[in-house]
């Protein structure tokens, strides 16, 4: 059984996790919830390249158009999104071939966004989540990506393995429409 | 790393010592490339000395802009010059807020105020 470690980001305050492979780190899209009528769920799939960005994030603020968002809660899943992505595709697969996959699902009030790639994992998700913390700096990265993620999401939940990939989870309440 | 259907990313204009840079595209890793190698062409040649970046056509920045703001920043700063910006609608004044970019980019409401700012060396 392979392990992964994890980190779970909820209102400032960051818990680490360790975890088996059988706990689900690469389960199938709709396993959690086998699809049921309460729970809405799609998932695309797009290769790791830059141009796919502004698509995975237009997806998912349409995707939660359904919820009635505020422009700004909007633009919060926008940036999230365009970090998770951007992450698997610079770190996640170096700018290299690769496949990302993006999960979104809706419960009542709440959207949840799963970014998934398979390459090189994170050694140590704390310290990358660091504001200011990069690994590539020659590529002029800031080092915000998880710091932004954190900031407009409710939650963030990362699970990695080295060698074997990474998966950011996001959750964001959105208020009622009036 | 060219664009396939040519779709012009950003605009670079030299308005005397004043390099205007203006994305005409989303700010993000992928639009960040083509700012970079467009903005740095006259950057490196030496020809400007302060920067003014211009986001009143777009409506989306993340990480990635921060990084070019910043890279840019470095580039010009060693030389005494400045950068500040102007355009900036409600998605990126949250980027730029929560990011700490305004303690060195300093944001003016039009293109006219930050260019008068940044020749009388008041940026």
């Amino acid at each position: 059984m392979e392990q992964f470690q994890g980190v779970i980001s909820r209102a400032g305050e960051r818990q680490v996790f360790m975890g088996e492979e059988s706990m689900g780190i690469w389960e199938e899209p709709g396993a959690e919830s086998g699809c049921k009528l309460e729970r809405n769920e799609v998932a695309i799939e797009f290769c790791a390249q830059s141009r796919n960005e502004s698509f995975a994030r237009m997806v998912a603020a349409a995707y939660t158009a359904q919820l009635n968002p505020t422009m700004e809660e909007i633009s919060d899943i926008k940036t999230a999104v365009s970090e998770a992505v951007t992450n698997a595709v610079i770190h996640g697969y170096s700018g290299g071939d690769g496949i990302i996959r993006m999960r979104l699902a809706l419960s009542e009030n709440e959207v949840q966004i799963e970014v998934t790639d398979h390459g090189v994992g994170i050694e140590n998700i704390l310290i990358a989540m660091e504001p200011m913390y990069t690994t590539r700096p020659d590529m002029e990265r800031s080092g915000m990506g998880f710091a932004f993620m954190e900031a407009f999401m409710d939650e963030l939940e990362v699970r990695s393995a080295l060698g074997r990939g990474t998966i950011v989870r996001m959750k964001k309440k959105i208020a009622p429409g009036v | 790393m060219e664009e396939k259907n040519g779709k012009e990313q950003v605009i670079c204009e030299k308005d005397g010592q004043v390099l205007i840079i203006i994305p005409t595209s989303d700010l993000d890793h992928h639009c960040a490339t083509f700012v970079r190698k467009k903005a740095d062409e006259t950057i490196d040649r030496g020809e400007v000395a302060h920067l003014l970046f211009d986001f009143s056509k777009i409506r989306f920045m993340d990480s990635s802009g921060i990084g070019v703001i910043m890279g840019r920043y470095k580039k010009v700063i060693f030389q005494g010059g400045k950068i500040a910006c102007c355009g900036v609608g409600k998605e990126v004044d949250r980027i730029l807020t929560v990011s700490g970019l305004y303690r060195i980019m300093p944001c003016y409401p039009g293109r006219k105020e930050a260019l008068h700012a940044l020749k009388e060396g008041k940026a």
